[in-house]
């Protein structure tokens, strides 16, 4: 039982890991631009 | 409930506006991006008298509303989108009591968006050196605002700023000069055209129209009856627009304002003769730089060790005292020890932070910069370089964002290109580790080898820089000039609260940011230590006992035995043997590949990787120094780390291109994979070359 338990935390932790460097280097979201502004657009400009 | 407002300082460079933050949020602050850019946002909670709560938001230093780059740009996007949900209620211009007349010029233009607007003036407690005195209650009359004397050094005038803060509604809104008075007619068309709105504000979208989304100055061209004018045209109404507001702000000045120059003492002149004099200046700068390192070195020691074998202990904690299995293994092996490899280096990297802090508060860094623009000059670099390379020594990523405010952008390019060989704090943990490794620790005139290499790991970093940058602009032909001006603020004693704060800001971002990619990548090494594939590994325990089965080991040697079969022969083990050829010329066994490969992640990922790697499978509570000092080189014998190997490896670090981020950041700046893949095949090559020839000449 505790071998099981162990050994599903090693692969939860393994799992964490890759996602979290994949998302880090790989899979980068693109980031919203900043809001437009300049004409009567309800940006909040005017 | 209490009402929460929000408040934003504004101010140029070097009037202590950070300071005045400090003071109003103390460790209620954090510090992040605004979405999209990459420039810094501060931001904290102040809390107020009579139960106000204000979120205070330092914005970037600016000398004026006419934005030249993009952290100028993020101010002049703020004040002018009410529907931001940073848009202050009331802005606070922080301004340097030395420098009045010249700070004023912003707070004019602020205060004619009709913001309500606090005039903060700092550094109060210079005006009886410098002769100065105000007369505030006719400067309030004549700016139409509410005016806090201040002196964050002294924690002056806070409360007063708090109390104005709290009563902002009371400021008035009236604008401190008509805009019309720039061009009548050209302002008279502009108001028929677009009646309900703000005349300045319109006159900033047509004049800033960089960052303003869908509208540009084509936008007006589009109306009916209003005709705008050519860049030209309108680059002088600008100017007329400023020599209008002097001419405010010095009839404002001219009673609010005496200066008796007869009991001015300054000091300042007299200490930049000597701080930037041709040889003393210099000569002083070489002595700072080893004053600090060799403090580095002799305060850091104590805590290092300290640290280290605390995780050696904890480590050794974890596998006695939880179940056996693959998990406490990871815990012990893999993620304790990859973050003690990070862990330790706090010390260092606090004390390194804390010097720069130091030198930044005092106001002679800019002295520096001074004089290092005559020696980039000679390089075909321009001043506007220096600020880069020498903030390349905390990380390369916001230093290549620094070449922004290069106009010329072949000297920018050269500098994006040249940056990332100045020494960054990521390399800071590799070349400390293997210089206490391989350079003994006696000393010469009380300055200690060890601190002296790896002073000399900081100037070989630079050397490469302006060498590459001198190839780069023979290659290049650079025929653009920029001209390059830096402000030099007054000298003053470092504030403690500030120089704590930038060394916990730091800190707590080189540990955090590099951290979390040190843990994912110390359970990944880790699980590729611990398993693999074939008989060599799944029947390491019958191999080993077959093999030994006639010598008479004892049961440690046995298991030390299978567990470097077990090491060899895993996913890792197998993947360091295949790049083995590769790096055996230049001293390097597998383990040490591995360490170099999973570092191209990050530099710092080094000493944690090697940390994970000689842990698996160890029974003993070791620190991180002693299993390296003891690893020995399966082909020649004797230490793996020794003089000839250490130094191959620092000079592989001092010029490899070992960093994802800064590549992905060059792409960026660049707009193309181009120069970063040119970066990446041409530092390497350099680096590789290099520690080659340092392994074979010293071996």
């Amino acid at each position: 039982m505790n071998t099981i338990i162990q050994n599903i935390l090693v692969f939860s932790a393994l799992t964490l890991a890759l996602v979290f460097l994949f998302k880090k280097f790989i899979w980068v979201p693109k980031k919203k631009t900043t809001k437009a502004c300049g004409t009567d657009d309800g940006c909040g400009c005017h | 409930m209490s009402k929460q407002i929000n408040v934003a300082l504004i101010g140029n460079p070097n009037t202590g506006k950070t300071s005045v933050f400090n003071a109003l949020t103390g460790l209620n602050q954090k510090v992040g991006n605004y979405p999209g850019i990459t420039v810094e946002k501060k931001e904290g909670i102040c809390k107020l008298p009579r139960g106000v709560k204000a979120h205070i938001i330092d914005l970037p230093g600016t000398y004026s509303l006419n934005a030249s780059s993009l952290d100028e740009n993020v101010v002049i996007e703020l004040l002018l989108n009410k529907n931001d949900k940073d848009f202050p209620d009331v802005a606070v211009v922080v301004t340097d009591v030395e420098n009045l007349k010249r700070n004023l010029l912003l707070f004019t233009q602020i205060k004619d968006l009709e913001i309500p607007t606090i005039l903060a003036i700092n550094m109060s407690d210079r005006m009886k050196y410098k002769g100065i005195s105000l007369d505030i209650d006719y400067l309030e009359k004549q700016l139409e605002t509410k005016i806090a004397l201040i002196s964050t050094r002294k924690s002056k005038g806070i409360d007063n700023l708090k109390e104005l803060i709290t009563n902002y509604k009371e400021l008035s809104k009236k604008p401190c000069m008509n805009a019309s008075l720039i061009d009548e007619s050209y302002f008279n068309n502009l108001r028929k055209a677009f009646p309900n709105q703000l005349l300045y504000k319109l006159w900033l979208v047509i004049t800033q129209d960089v960052n303003f989304g869908k509208t540009d100055r084509k936008t007006f061209d589009k109306v009916e009856d209003f005709k705008t004018k050519s860049k030209t045209d309108l680059k002088r109404l600008q100017q007329k627009e400023t020599i209008k507001r002097y001419q405010f702000i010095n009839d404002a000045l001219k009673k609010g304002q005496t200066i008796d120059l007869n009991s001015a003492k300054d000091l300042r002149i007299k200490l930049d003769r000597v701080l930037t004099h041709k040889v003393w200046g210099y000569l002083i700068f070489g002595i700072i730089l080893l004053t600090i390192f060799q403090a580095i070195y002799d305060w850091s020691s104590i805590p290092m060790d300290f640290i280290d074998s605390s995780f050696a202990a904890l480590s050794e904690w974890v596998k006695n005292t939880l179940p056996e299995g693959a998990f406490t293994n990871l815990l012990a092996e893999g993620i304790i020890s990859g973050l003690g490899g990070i862990v330790i280096f706090i010390p260092q990297i606090a004390f390194l932070f804390l010097f720069i802090a130091i030198l930044e508060e005092s106001g002679y860094m800019s002295r520096v910069v001074f004089l290092m623009d005559r020696i980039m000059r000679r390089f075909g670099l321009s001043g506007k370089s220096v600020v880069p390379l020498i903030s390349g020594t905390a990380c390369a990523i916001p230093a290549i964002m620094a070449t922004r405010n290069i106009e010329s952008w072949k000297e920018r390019l050269i500098t994006i290109l040249v940056t990332p060989f100045t020494t960054c704090s990521a390399r800071l943990p590799v070349y400390l580790i293997i210089i206490s490794l391989v350079i003994p620790e006696g000393r010469i005139l009380g300055l200690s080898y060890q601190a002296l290499t790896l002073m000399l790991l900081y100037l070989i970093g630079f050397g490469a820089a302006v060498g590459s940058a001198w190839i780069l602009n023979k290659i290049l032909k650079i025929k653009s000039k920029t001209f390059f001006v830096v402000e030099m603020p007054n000298y003053k004693l470092p504030m403690f609260k500030n120089v704590a704060l930038t060394v916990l800001e730091k800190t707590k971002s080189f540990v955090f940011g590099a951290g979390k990619i040190i843990l994912a990548i110390s359970i990944v090494l880790w699980f590729l230590a611990s398993y693999g594939p074939g008989d060599n590994f799944n029947n390491a325990e019958s191999i080993i006992t077959q093999q030994y089965a006639t010598e008479n080991l004892s049961e440690d040697e046995l298991q030390q035995k299978i567990a470097s079969h077990k090491l060899e022969h895993s996913f890792i083990g197998i993947a360091g043997h295949a790049i083995e050829p590769a790096i055996r010329p230049l001293g390097y066994d597998w383990k040490i590949g591995i360490a170099i490969v999973s570092s191209f992640a990050a530099r710092e990922v080094f000493v944690g990787t090697l940390a994970t790697i000689y842990s698996v499978g160890s029974d003993e509570e070791e620190t991180i120094k002693n299993r390296m000092a003891g690893e020995v080189n399966p082909i020649l014998g004797g230490p793996l780390f020794n003089f000839a190997s250490g130094i191959s490896l620092l000079l592989f670090y001092a010029f490899a291109m070992q960093c994802m981020s800064t590549l992905a950041i060059v792409k960026r700046e660049t707009n193309s994979w181009k120069w970063p893949m040119y970066q990446l095949v041409i530092m390497s090559a350099f680096a590789y070359i290099v520690a080659l020839i340092a392994f074979q000449v010293l071996k």
